[in-house]
């Protein structure tokens, strides 16, 4: 009987997301070339500043904004799954 | 008999007419309907304002708003609330949120609307983008 080996992710995988930038973020980081996939294992904290890397004009504010992933708000620690929607949201003034 | 939280929530491009809510959410046992209007108004943090482009994410404003206000309502023990928000280009004296409240007393149907509003301010994904003669300005 064949042993079919077991995928493990491993720290070199690498996953695709998708991104929404709303609010002013929808000006400020439109268009910006982001990589097509990430390490598998990435954190909320890590991709702020990997986003604020490549956008050094808005990093203070990617570094302090909200982020929801999936449409449900996260903390830094969140760690991000294969195929997640990430969302950058600037401080909300609705009403 | 266990009370039952369930707001109406909407979120709209379309103008806000809060009456249907009125009618539908005024009860026998209710003895307050409140309802608020949040309107544009003609200037922002010293700058004139003429018209605001409300934006929202949308998968997720209808959803934080239902939260929001079924927090308020457990709170309060209201039972009965509608959330209109409206979207897109508003000018000034247009309505971009309704609320209706109906509660058995006024005092816990205003506490739940005051709490209702300053909650949504800090968690439901909508913004402003004012425009005015001095240019735009993102609401923040």
């Amino acid at each position: 009987m064949p042993i079919e080996a077991k995928r493990v992710p491993q720290y070199y995988d690498a996953m695709k997301l998708n991104f929404r930038f709303l609010g002013r973020f929808s000006e400020d980081l439109a268009g910006i070339a982001l990589p097509e996939e990430f390490t598998e294992g990435l954190d909320v904290k890590a991709l702020r500043c990997l986003v604020a890397d490549i956008v050094p004009s808005s990093a203070p504010r990617i570094q302090s904004c909200m982020i929801a992933v999936n449409t449900e708000y996260v903390d830094n620690n969140h760690v991000l799954e294969p195929g997640d929607e990430v969302a950058f949201l600037p401080p909300v003034s609705g009403g | 008999m266990s009370k039952k939280y369930e707001p109406i929530i909407q979120i709209t491009s379309e103008k806000i007419d809060v009456s249907e809510h009125v009618a539908a959410l005024t009860k026998p046992d209710c003895g307050a309907v409140l309802t608020f209007l949040g309107v544009v108004r003609d200037h922002g943090d010293g700058h004139a304002v003429e018209a605001i482009d409300y934006s929202c994410y949308e998968e997720m404003a209808a959803k934080e708003l239902a939260k929001v206000a079924r927090v308020s309502m457990m709170k309060h023990g209201v039972e009965h609330v509608a959330v209109v928000h409206r979207v897109g280009l508003l000018n000034v004296g247009d309505a971009s949120l309704g609320l209706v409240v109906a509660s058995p007393h006024r005092v816990e149907g205003f506490a739940c609307a005051q709490m209702l509003i300053d909650e949504m301010k800090k968690t439901v994904p909508i913004w402003k983008k004012e425009f005015g003669p001095d240019g735009t300005n993102w609401v923040e």
